[in-house]
């Protein structure tokens, strides 16, 4: 399938709900509302059978925390969505993929990204001893001594 | 030089102890073991328990969750120890100091008696270094 005959599809598969979209070589990229990214996976997967998924990307930027999901194998579908940074909450695809659990569980330690339905929300790449609440790739993190280095030989 | 510290100088058993490196000084110090770099021809040899050794290597930036192991491999040492910082990160964190997941330099968590510098270590660096230990411990008392 080419990237133009992707993007036909999903269009008309989801029509003006699709808020923007860019196509690149091997690339497709769609933005979709917060309530529309699982569905649009589910719609990849279950009818279209990519159900290869490359890796889950996050980011800060400057309405929210936007998270891509990168499906496919060769020509790569990126289904991106903004979530608003108070209280941030996105469907798990962890039943349609499961091997979306790990970068999930990334995703919430960095990011604070809940991820709705996850079967197995625990901490992944930070530390033990680090607080729950501090998110070290946010913005508003301060790199240096927000969360105290432990001293001495306890 | 008392007859004891001459032995140990003639024997230094190493432990080798990745604290969250890239892997490239711990390629570079089994380097130093192959053939052509040898450094078992100082009587160094590379052992698999912490507990048979009187050289721990230590290399990587000390990261908040090896923090706790990395002490607990140093208690198990038997005295006298040394520790080698092999690497600008061991020895300083390197381009991760200050990151939110690492230590300034493992010198922040156990003492450290060498430092060897590098990114990677060349193995000629780590047989400096390795070798000026020796002498140290020789001269001791």
């Amino acid at each position: 399938m080419s990237e133009e005959e992707v993007l036909r599809e999903l269009k008309e598969a989801f029509g003006e709900r699709i808020l923007e979209h860019k196509v690149q070589k091997m690339r497709v990229y769609v933005k979709v509302p917060n309530d529309l990214y699982r569905e649009v996976i589910k719609y990849l997967v279950l009818s279209k059978g990519i159900y290869h998924l490359e890796t889950i990307t996050g980011m800060e930027v400057k309405d929210g925390v936007e998270i891509m999901a990168h499906l496919g194998t060769g020509l790569s579908i990126s289904v991106r969505t903004t979530i608003g940074k108070e209280e941030p909450k996105i469907a798990s695809i962890c039943d349609l993929i499961p091997g979306a659990e790990f970068y999930e569980r990334e995703i919430h330690d960095l990011l604070g990204v809940v991820f709705e339905a996850h079967p197995n929300p625990k901490r992944l790449v930070l530390s033990d001893d680090w607080p729950e609440g501090v998110y070290p790739l946010r913005k508003s993190f301060e790199t240096k001594h927000n969360v105290p280095l432990r001293e001495g030989f306890d | 030089m008392g007859l004891i510290s001459w032995a140990r100088s003639k024997s230094p058993w190493i432990a080798h102890f990745c604290t969250g490196s890239c892997n490239a000084c711990d390629i570079e110090i089994l380097a130093c073991l192959t053939p052509r770099y040898d450094i078992e021809r100082f009587g160094a040899v590379l052992k698999g328990s912490i507990r048979h050794a009187d050289i721990l290597l230590v290399t990587g930036p000390v990261t908040r969750q090896v923090r706790d192991r990395l002490l607990r491999v140093y208690e198990q040492m038997p005295e006298p120890k040394y520790v080698v910082a092999v690497g600008t990160c061991a020895t300083s964190s390197g381009v991760y100091r200050g990151a939110y997941n690492v230590y300034p330099g493992v010198d922040s968590v156990i003492p450290v008696t060498a430092y060897i510098s590098g990114c990677p270590v060349k193995p000629e660096n780590i047989i400096n270094g390795l070798s000026t230990l020796m002498k140290k411990i020789g001269e001791s008392k």
